[in-house]
């Protein structure tokens, strides 16, 4: 066997075994279902034409979600026509309520319609980094955002989150209260 | 020191083990010294351990898989030895996602598959923990023999969790522990056996893939273990095997 087809092999083991995880990402992009298979099976008939370009032994599963994204991102122009209308929403007010959360009882189901109720730009965030593992460096190359600006979002998309949940958890909490902020130094 | 303002920003890339443009060091003296900060990061960390707890990422639809196996044979040339490849590929691939084959078919080869699928990742455990004397008793009931695995458990490799072999469970398992220091993990069937039960475990060792197998039966109950090595089959197999063992001499793996 040839070295190129070595190495083809050793691509095609790595990218497969992210299957699950590029799956994951369709499913929090457009919900279950035809389009989710769709993007996915995209997804690797990309990474496998493009196998040559990618460098053994870096994050296949980086490299991969970036191709998924980037997809599922054009199929969404090609649709509204206004590129951004749907991804630039903007978040509701910040503020929490003071009660502390029951945590323990945020169920798989829960989390995933909290999740989903998260604008597109700072869910992607929290789904690549809390739920699909990516360090922040990755997230960036997926995201296509200098580092900063990946961390700002998901800094806005967790709490964005933990505002939805902690609704669910008690939706009789009534209106947020915001939470002191931090202290200030005095000059 | 550094006020709250400036600090407020890092504690969540902080808590995530990243670097930040405020060194660590000053990051740790100000959570010592602010309580507000400290609760702060707390308050994040149990946030972040219930989306951990309760994340459940989609299981991947045999569909899915198949299109998969698909676009990879597809990408590749149509000469015939790739297309070879190419078939064995797809049938990798469909049996490490998809329905596995009835348990006694070849639990050799199942469980060798198994091993590497589970050990990677790309298959789930249905049930995780690290407490052998469960994982015992919830097998022991399961097939209606005594399973014990406590002893492995002292062996130095960690209990990870089990797959359920079959649609009911009742077909057996295969348990993962992994191995520290070792490139892979251990895995270990267990199931059933029909006949008369044996008092004395009879021990067939043999290489498969690159990994060293080490099967045997005991009472009603058949094992199958699946090490990436000699030195992992010797830390599994000599907890209860000493040098010397009549039975199985754990030096020789």
């Amino acid at each position: 066997m040839g070295d190129s087809d070595s190495r083809r092999r050793e691509f095609e083991e790595e990218v497969t075994a992210e299957l699950r995880a590029v799956y994951a990402l369709a499913v929090h992009l457009v919900g279950p279902g035809a389009e989710a298979e769709d993007l996915t099976q995209e997804t690797y008939a990309r990474a496998f034409a493009a196998w040559d370009r990618y460098a053994l032994g870096t994050s296949a599963r980086a490299w991969l979600l970036s191709i998924l994204r980037s997809l599922f991102l054009r199929g969404r122009r090609d649709l509204l026509r206004h590129p951004t209308a749907e991804l630039d929403e903007e978040l509701p007010g910040s503020g929490e309520p003071q009660a502390l959360p029951r945590w323990e009882q945020v169920s798989p189901q829960m989390l995933e319609q909290a999740l989903a109720t998260v604008p597109l730009r700072y869910r992607e965030a929290v789904v690549l980094r809390d739920l699909q593992g990516l360090s922040y460096r990755e997230m960036a190359f997926v995201l296509e955002v200098p580092a900063g600006t990946a961390m700002s979002r998901l800094q806005r998309g967790r709490e964005a989150l933990k505002r939805e949940l902690i609704q669910r958890l008690d939706p009789d909490a009534g209106p947020a209260v915001e939470e002191p902020g931090p202290r200030r130094s005095r000059p | 020191m550094l006020d709250c303002e400036a600090i407020r920003p890092w504690l969540g890339a902080h808590l995530d083990g990243e670097d930040t443009l405020v060194p660590r060091e000053a990051l740790r003296l100000h959570l010592e010294r602010c309580l507000d900060c400290a609760r702060h990061v707390r308050a994040l960390q149990e946030f972040l351990a219930a989306l951990a707890a309760a994340h459940q990422a989609p299981e991947v639809p045999a569909s899915v898989v198949r299109k998969v196996a698909w676009v990879r044979w597809s990408s590749r040339g149509s000469s015939r030895a790739t297309l070879a490849v190419a078939a064995l590929s797809l049938l990798l691939v469909v049996a490490a996602f998809g329905a596995w084959p009835a348990p006694g078919s070849d639990l050799l080869a199942e469980t060798v598959a198994l091993q590497q699928a589970l050990s990677e990742g790309r298959l789930p455990l249905d049930h995780r923990g690290e407490d052998p004397e469960l994982l015992s008793r919830v097998l022991s009931e399961r097939l209606g023999a005594t399973v014990d695995f406590t002893q492995v458990a002292h062996s130095g490799l960690q209990l990870r969790g089990a797959r359920w072999l079959g649609a009911d469970g009742k077909g057996g398992a295969v348990v993962l522990f992994s191995s520290p220091g070792q490139g892979r993990d251990v895995a270990l069937a267990v199931r059933p056996v029909s006949g008369q039960p044996r008092a004395r475990p009879r021990f067939q060792v043999t290489t498969r893939e690159g990994r060293r197998v080490v099967s045997w039966e005991h009472g009603q109950v058949g094992y199958t273990l699946v090490a990436g090595d000699g030195q992992s089959a010797r830390q599994g197999c000599g907890t209860c095997h000493l040098p010397g063992s009549p039975d199985l001499d754990a030096l020789d793996l």
